[in-house]
């Protein structure tokens, strides 16, 4: 089972509806794309799934756990153990080496950030030389790959990306993808991705697409 | 420019207003105590009090004038002459006033009963004394016991000082001299009789004739002294504080610069910018602080000077000397900033690097090691030179703030290994807390250092000082020991360079013979030689020179007991005058810098939004989160508390060192309650701040 959104709804204080009543199930080993034009509720779907945002009804099934009535902390618990999550903008912390920001959720989790474990991460993303590098000596596209490491290093069920190949140029962008896609294939990642860009798309399993909050297919 | 620049200034608020605020409360400071400066030095004295019911008085001169070889030297006499005799018996309607002291501990003058209406003063109750041991007083008994044998017969109402009122010739046979007479013929006529044999007073002359003529001289010298380096000390935070306000909130604009770099402003449009804004700011914030100086003088005049200064001063020159300055400062820390700013690269902008890659430029190395030889030459020069000034707060306290000026100027360097060190058992922590915190404080040395830089000077200054004064009472009392005691008081004058009449401090000891003298180097009188010396009361005499006194010591001179010529006007100055000077100092001092710490802190919070956030989405709590932002400040501080920790060890290190050679090794005892309580207190404030802030 990967994430099961029933009846969600998303609406704003300020009226806007982001999301009108989505029913979608996200398949468990599978690379789902969720693609559609700005402003159709792509991201917000995306956000809903990973307990980002709370849906104002309907409900979220996270691998086999209601995320409806979490409270704060708990949801931050859950996500801790359960998502893995790529943004456009990396959102690595600048100060910290590629190797530390990789064993960051572990040390947020109050677990040991086991050397070979954040190592093997690292290789996995084809970065096994550069973990003592701060990011700004990384380019983009390395960047977005220490991203992935840190995303997969608790194992997560299901890792959440949100435009990763946004800020990269398409070499860069390619090589994402690639990654991303290797990951389904050898170990059975589920990844959900949230994308713009048909040719990203062009990797996924399977294309959820979007029109005015609602599931368009 | 300048559209752009008020568009920031309104786009950036939170960065505008915190140096705003530390420039406006610089500002205000600086003009208040410059205000309070002027009411202390120009402020009149008090009005005629002893004398104050009688037109025309008639004095001694007060004066000791010495005949040399370029005309004649004068100086004005610790213990009055008393009226010539042919004065008083050409006055024979004159009322004879005698001052003498009655006991030798109490600050209670002897008066004859015929001065009493002299001041005002009248018969409460009883009746006047009529025999040799029968007296009136102010607070008493009637039929009482006062000094074994005198009884009290009469109660009066109150007096400028204390009295005890004698019979007319009880008093003359106490106190032979005459002191003043009192008349109420015109002064011309009195004039023509007396000649220049005295001095003929009226109006407000005839408060030099006052017990608090002296006292109140020297409390408005030390309160001008007090006042003097509390506005040495307001200018130096203030510089301090607003030059690395506006670096700073410059600094934090790097990203923005490049932007504007990017879309093709010019290095020479961006410095004008930076120009631009500082001067509005400036400009602004400055005549905000300067308008609230007269406010903030009046709230803490009473607490600096004596309270018989009550006027006001309405001067200009302290707002326009703080206006000024104010603006002046920022400019010259914009002056830098702007410099910087121009050098930002376009492609900056593309980049996200908090990781700051030189943060010492060469300039600052050159000020901040020149800064630190000057203070070391300084300490050096005090210590090798003139010992016994060291324990002066004049001489210490410059060496105290070049210190802390340097240590805040080389602080970006220091930052570095100073958070290497702190944070190493941090790193080891299990949790996530402990990395980041330390991480980000050493790769961001700047941010660290501008909140490690208020932490510095408050905490600093207040080390060195309390624990150099807490050094420096020890070792005056020290100093106090080696002179033999009981020791009276005294004075002698010494004719310097055969022109100049000095007054010197001098105590009389049972042990140093009558005709002989001891004296300290400075008088340049070798031993064996003979001292031409004048006593308290003018009285010239030739005394042996049998030794040397320890550089440092309390008196300049000791003399035998036969010498010991003291004054009974002057009661003793309070000696924990300068102390209470120095607290309020610090209060002001520490006052401005905890805001500024506040302000930097809050200036900062908004560029860390960012990576809380992703903290957020990798799964931190909220608590951590907030355990993060907490120490990276407390890691800050910590930094700061060492440098002031080093600075305090260098300076009263010193100071102990230069006194070696005066009193030998003294104990230093370190105020740890009360610095303890400073420090808590910083620690307090940054802790609350970043709460404050990863609340929002």
């Amino acid at each position: 089972m990967g994430v099961r959104l029933e009846a969600v709804c998303r609406r704003y204080d300020n009226g806007v509806t982001a999301l009108d009543d989505v029913s979608v199930d996200l398949e468990r080993g599978a690379f789902t794309a969720i693609m559609g034009p700005s402003g159709s509720g792509k991201s917000t779907l995306l956000q809903c799934a990973a307990g980002l945002d709370r849906p104002t009804s309907g409900r979220v099934v996270l691998d086999g756990q209601d995320l409806t009535g979490l409270s704060e902390r708990r949801l931050t618990l859950l996500r801790r153990r359960r998502i893995g999550f790529v943004f456009q903008g990396f959102n690595l912390l600048p100060a910290l080496t590629a190797r530390q920001n990789v064993g960051l959720p572990l040390r947020l989790a109050g677990r040991r950030a086991d050397p070979d474990g954040i190592q093997r991460s690292l290789a996995e993303v084809g970065l096994g030389e550069r973990g003592g590098h701060r990011p700004h000596e990384l380019s983009g596209g390395q960047q977005q790959r220490v991203a992935i490491a840190r995303a997969l290093v608790a194992r997560p069920a299901v890792l959440f990306a949100d435009e990763p190949t946004g800020a990269l140029d398409s070499a860069s962008g390619q090589d994402v993808l690639r990654l991303l896609r290797g990951l389904v294939d050898e170990h059975g990642q589920t990844i959900v991705m949230v994308t713009h860009d048909p040719g990203a798309a062009s990797y996924a399993d399977r294309i959820v697409t979007m029109r005015d909050g609602r599931v368009a297919a | 420019m300048i559209r752009i620049a008020a568009e920031t200034i309104r786009l950036r608020r939170l960065s505008f207003a915190g140096t705003f605020v530390a420039l406006a409360l610089g500002s205000a400071l600086m003009a208040a105590l410059g205000l309070v400066l002027d009411a202390t030095v120009t402020a009149p004295g008090r009005p005629p009090q002893r004398y104050s019911a009688v037109p025309v008085v008639v004095a001694a001169d007060r004066t000791l004038t010495v005949a040399t070889p370029r005309g004649g030297a004068s100086a004005p006499l610790a213990v009055p002459r008393g009226v010539p005799a042919d004065v008083v018996a050409a006055l024979p309607d004159a009322v004879v006033d005698r001052v003498f002291r009655v006991d030798s501990t109490a600050d209670t003058i002897g008066r004859p009963w015929s001065a009493l209406a002299l001041a005002g003063q009248t018969l409460h109750s009883g009746r006047p004394p009529a025999t040799d041991d029968e007296i009136a007083v102010e607070d008493g008994t009637l039929g009482d016991r006062l000094l074994g044998q005198y009884t009290i017969v009469g109660i009066v109402s109150r007096g400028p000082q204390p009295a005890v009122f004698f019979t007319d010739a009880r008093a003359a046979a106490l106190s032979p001299r005459v002191d003043a007479l009192a008349l109420t013929r015109p002064a011309e006529e009195v004039r023509a009789v007396v000649g220049d044999r005295a001095l003929v007073l009226t109006g407000d002359q005839r408060a030099r004739l006052d017990a608090n003529r002296e006292p109140d001289a020297r409390a408005r010298n030390n309160a001008a002294t007090i006042v003097g380096i509390a506005l040495g000390f307001a200018a130096f935070v203030a510089v301090f504080v607003v030059a690395s306000t506006f670096a700073f909130a410059v600094a934090q604009r790097r990203p923005e610069f490049a932007l504007l770099r990017a879309t093709g402003a010019t290095p020479g449009q961006i410095r004008r910018m930076v120009y631009a804004e500082s001067l509005l700011v400036a400009v602004a914030a400055s005549a905000t602080g300067v308008a609230a100086g007269p406010f903030l003088a009046g709230k803490v005049q009473p607490h600096l000077v004596p309270g018989w200064i009550s006027a006001t001063s309405s001067a200009h020159w302290p707002l326009w000397t703080a206006f000024g300055t104010g603006v002046a400062v920022a400019f010259l820390g914009a002056l830098t900033a702007a410099w910087r700013a121009g050098r930002v690269r376009p492609g900056e902008a593309l980049r996200e690097s908090v990781v700051e890659p030189r943060v010492m430029p060469v300039t600052r190395w050159v000020l901040g090691l020149g800064v630190l030889g000057t203070a070391l030459v300084t300490m050096a020069v005090t210590a090798i030179g003139d010992p016994g000034s060291a324990t002066n707060r004049k001489t210490f306290m410059p060496v105290v703030m070049l210190l802390v000026a340097a240590a805040g100027l080389l602080a970006p360097a220091l930052v570095r290994p100073a958070a290497r060190v702190l944070t190493a058992p941090l790193d080891r922590l299990p949790g996530a807390s402990g990395l980041v915190a330390s991480a980000s404080a050493r790769a961001s040395a700047r941010r660290t250092a501008a909140i490690a830089a208020p932490v510095l000077v408050t905490v600093g200054l207040a080390a060195a000082l309390l624990t150099a004064s807490a050094l420096t009472d020890t070792a005056k009392s020290a100093l106090d020991r080696q002179v033999a005691r009981p020791a009276v008081p005294t004075t002698v004058y010494t004719l310097e360079g055969g022109t100049a009449l000095i007054r010197r401090q001098a105590a009389a000891v049972a042990w140093v013979p009558d005709d002989a003298i001891m004296v300290t180097r400075d008088l340049q009188l070798p031993v064996g030689s003979t001292a031409h010396v004048w006593l308290a009361d003018g009285t010239p005499a030739a005394l042996r020179v049998i030794g040397e006194l320890p550089v440092g010591s309390p008196s300049d001179a000791l003399v035998g007991a036969g010498n010991a010529i003291s004054d009974i006007s002057v009661p003793p100055p309070p000696s924990n005058a300068s102390r209470t000077g120095l607290f309020i100092v610090l209060g002001i001092v520490l006052g401005y810098t905890a805001l500024s710490l506040v302000n930097t802190l809050l200036m900062a919070a908004p560029d860390r939004a960012g990576e809380r956030r992703a903290l957020r989405l990798l799964g931190a709590l909220r608590s951590q989160v907030r355990r993060i932002a907490l120490l990276e400040v407390l890691v800050a501080v910590a930094v700061g508390v060492a440098l002031a920790a080093l600075c305090a060890l260098v300076a009263v290190g010193g100071l102990w060192l230069t006194l070696l050679r005066v009193t030998g090794p003294l104990p230093i005892a370190v105020p740890w309650a009360e610095l303890g309580a400073i420090t808590a207190g910083t620690i307090t404030l940054a802790a609350l701040c970043s709460l404050a802030d990863t609340k929002r």
